[in-house]
């Protein structure tokens, strides 16, 4: 009982030490970040013919409803030159026909480039015009092989993964690119913030209003992307130590991830995936680099609001996470990947991939112990507050970087309900995520399934490296 | 240990009461910042648009609240602006103490000044901004000096290119991007001052400057450059200051670079990255003496060569497309199919 109460001691300590590091890095940056654009004139940096044009790669999978209308938006974003490439993932709807007839698209001959291994592919399409698009319609291989596919006949130096349902705002892609224009050597990634739509007011696919969502789930979840792009994500760039950059968003070197291999089929978490192979191939050739997150760019998109699909999302995401880690395990600890195999790697692995574990462990054996008299009613009690105050302080922190920068509820009711939520998310909705989240575990160790995967269709990623768990 | 505990229940207790302080107070100080913003913006506007568009005197602004959102909105309008309204607002900037204030910015312990300083003084670009602009190129923030220098670039005489080319070798590591845009602003206004960051083998003169500047002569069509890149293709550097070179050629258009590009473009011994470079650069080129050399290249098993052949065929005119058509009747299926597809786009 000693050596566990060590042990719980010893992670708590640890947890404390590496967010509150985290917070004051995210701090720094958010504040050099706003001083550094203030300055750059960003309308007049985009507009140097240096600047380097953009594939934005749109994965589609039974989207025929909304697909038009996401590569209308994404062909109206402020960015000198573009390309979009959807690639139709053997949709079972009309998402070509519907593109077809928006688009004006006809089939054309085009070989495929070999860069890539994905599923085959049955037809090409570009439209009559000279709009920038091109419809790859191919098998059904998921959304990694689509990537994979769309990377092949991306034909600009830097490609930018979106979600199809997600929605992008005016200049997202214009500062999200920004760390590729300002260090073009270096720069092999970047990502962007991604916030929460539910309940915002959406005009012709667009984000016309930011709203809190109506729904609990919903806002829960707007506190926990809070946490993990203004506190975590921020903290981590700073410290050269980011392992995720969202799949819903992010715009990488064509060329390096060429080089690494793209995507990799047959599992969750290929967007953590990818970013920890871009570390390691970037580490062993030994020359500098960055992989960036921009704490400013928003992309949109729908959260669960249901607890049946939420449920889902949480055990397929840290599924995700668990196979990432696992197919990296010998970055770990390791000093030869820097920040990332000393700091990032192990925080991962303790917090995100062990934390609810040990932490529902936490509570059994406290309660246990409790119980059986080994610790006094007050001890547990003093104890579980530490926990539940020092997590409300992580929220608390996130709020108060978002307020003091975006402001993007500015309403003092806005202002009410996440400090609400914030504090609520400890009494409930965290012991919740976590059960989800051990499920995701539990399937894993039960299948032992690394690759073999079922889904056919895409899904929102992870806020990941997030400190969803406290 | 419960007491420990205890005072860390009210340690943690403190600290979300303090924080939550914080947040208030910084929501009521943003909140007075923008109504006071909402109020001064408009007028600002306004008094800035009266005067572009009919010369109307504007008054020097006193408080200083009004004169930084003044001066807000002004550099946001020069944004947009060009030719004479552009002048007309640096002068009236000028005249209402702007610049100076600007100029004694630059001065500023705090790096945030410093770079607003410099900001106002490249936007407005006038000859008494250039003088504290040159100042700014010893400024021991990388951003301030890449500011001023960017600006001096735009804007000033050559008696300050070699303290601005001295700022592009020192800064390039840390600052590329904004060096890219220094070497692109020389390259507009003083072509000829590329010349001196084109030996990659000069002492002191890193190979990203070079990157960059053969980069900046591409996109601008520098053709006074050409016999120098066609000496570069001549000395056999590396394959990716081979290709560096052959793209640079192929945006100028410069036919006397077509025998050597042709040899590039059939040395074995050369990594697929510099051949297919200088096979796009034939096509962009035009000449129709590399059709041969083109039409066996098409063939090539090396994916990128072969798409960059295809490519560059279709802009050679009648013989180019003969030379396609030839290979879309090849018995091999990826030559075949990839001179079908050029043929049908």
């Amino acid at each position: 009982m000693i050596t566990f109460g060590i042990g719980v001691f010893a992670f708590f300590v640890a947890f404390l030490v590496v967010h509150t590091g985290l917070l004051v890095a995210a701090e720094i940056e958010l504040h050099r970040y706003a001083v550094r654009t203030k300055a750059i004139g960003l309308r007049e940096r985009v507009r140097s013919p240096l600047v380097p044009a953009v594939s934005i790669l749109v994965p589609a999978y039974n989207e025929g409803l909304s697909i038009a209308d996401s590569v209308r938006s994404l062909l109206a974003l402020d960015y000198p030159r573009t390309e979009i490439v959807v690639i139709n993932d053997g949709s079972a709807d009309d998402t070509i026909e519907r593109l077809t007839k928006e688009f004006g698209l006809r089939r054309i001959t085009r070989p495929t480039p070999p860069y890539l291994p994905h599923m085959p592919v049955r037809g090409i399409y570009a439209p009559a015009s000279d709009l920038r698009l091109l419809v790859v319609d191919k098998e059904n291989g998921g959304k990694a092989d689509s990537l994979n596919a769309g990377i092949n006949f991306a034909s600009h130096p830097l490609f930018c993964a979106v979600d199809g349902d997600s929605m992008l705002e005016q200049d997202a892609l214009v500062k999200t690119a920004l760390p590729f224009v300002e260090d073009p050597i270096r720069t092999v990634a970047s990502g962007g913030l991604i916030r929460i739509a539910n309940g915002c007011r959406i005009e012709t696919g667009r984000v016309a209003e930011a709203r809190l969502p109506a729904e609990r789930l919903p806002m829960f979840q707007v506190i926990e992307y809070a946490r993990a792009f203004f506190a975590a994500r921020t903290g981590w760039s700073a410290i050269g130590g980011l392992l995720i950059i969202s799949g819903a968003f992010g715009i990488f070197r064509t060329d390096m991830v060429i080089a690494a291999g793209g995507y990799r089929t047959g599992i969750v978490g290929e967007d953590m995936e990818l970013v920890l192979r871009l570390h390691r191939v970037c580490r062993l050739r030994g020359k500098p680099y960055r992989i960036v997150y921009v704490p400013d760019p928003v992309c949109w998109t729908e959260a669960p609001a249901s607890a049946k699909v939420l449920r889902r999302q949480r055990s397929r995401w840290h599924r995700g996470l668990i196979e990432a880690l696992y197919l990296h395990r010998r970055m770990m600890g390791n000093p030869r990947y820097g920040v990332v195999g000393l700091v990032a790697l192990p925080s991962m692995l303790l917090f995100e991939a062990l934390g609810p574990l040990i932490e529902l462990a936490g509570y059994g054996v406290s309660l246990a112990a409790l119980v059986a008299g080994v610790i006094a009613p007050l001890g547990f009690v003093l104890f579980l507050a530490v926990a539940i105050l020092y997590g409300q302080f992580l929220t608390l922190g996130a709020i108060a970087l978002e307020d003091a920068t975006f402001n993007r509820y500015p309403a003092w009711g806005d202002l009410r309900r996440l400090l609400g939520y914030a504090f609520a998310e400890s009494f409930g909705f965290r012991q919740m995520m976590h059960l989800w989240r051990l499920e995701g575990f539990w399937q894993l160790i039960r299948k032992s399934e690394w690759g073999a995967m079922e889904r056919r269709g895409f899904s929102g990623s992870s806020p990941g490296q997030s400190g969803s768990s406290h | 240990m419960i007491g420990d505990l205890g005072d860390a229940v009210l340690a943690l207790a403190a600290l979300e009461c303090v924080l939550l302080v914080v947040i208030v107070a910084l929501r009521v100080h943003l909140r007075r910042n923008q109504r006071r913003v909402d109020q001064l913006r408009p007028c600002a506007e306004l008094a800035i648009a009266s005067y572009l568009a009919a010369d109307a005197s504007v008054g020097p602004e006193t408080r200083p609240a009004q004169r930084a959102i003044w001066r807000d909105v002004a550099l946001e309008a020069m944004t947009d602006l060009r030719g004479s309204e552009r002048a007309a607002l640096a002068h009236l900037l000028d005249d209402l103490g702007y610049v100076s204030e600007a100029a004694s910015e630059l001065g500023s312990r705090r790096r945030a000044v410093r770079r607003r300083g410099a900001e106002t003084l490249a936007a407005v670009a006038n000859q008494r901004s250039l003088q504290a602009l040159a100042t700014g190129l010893h400024d021991r923030d990388v951003q301030v000096r890449m500011t001023c220098a960017r600006a001096l670039a735009q804007a000033s005489g050559t008696e300050t290119l070699p303290e601005i080319l001295a700022a592009v070798m020192r800064d390039v590591d840390a600052a590329p991007g904004a060096v890219a845009d220094i070497v692109l602003a020389l390259g507009r206004e003083h072509p000829e001052a590329l010349d001196q960051l084109l030996d990659p083998a000069a002492p002191g003169a890193p190979a990203a400057v070079w990157s960059i500047a053969m980069a900046v002569i591409g996109e601008l069509r520098l053709a006074q450059h050409a016999p120098r890149l066609r000496g570069t293709l001549g000395e056999r550097p590396g394959d990716r200051h081979l290709a560096a070179t052959a793209r640079a050629l192929g945006m100028i258009g410069d036919v006397d670079a077509v025998p050597p590009l042709i040899v590039l473009a059939e040395d074995e011994d050369r990594a697929p990255v510099a051949r297919a470079a200088a096979v796009t650069a034939l096509g962009s080129i035009g000449d129709p003496s590399a059709v041969g050399s083109l039409a066996t290249l098409v063939r090539h098993e090396d994916w990128d060569l072969r798409t960059a052949a295809a490519s560059a065929l279709c802009g050679l005119g009648h013989k180019g497309r003969l030379a396609l058509e030839q290979a879309a009747q090849s018995p091999a299926q990826p030559v075949r199919e990839q001179a079908q597809a050029i043929l049908q786009s």
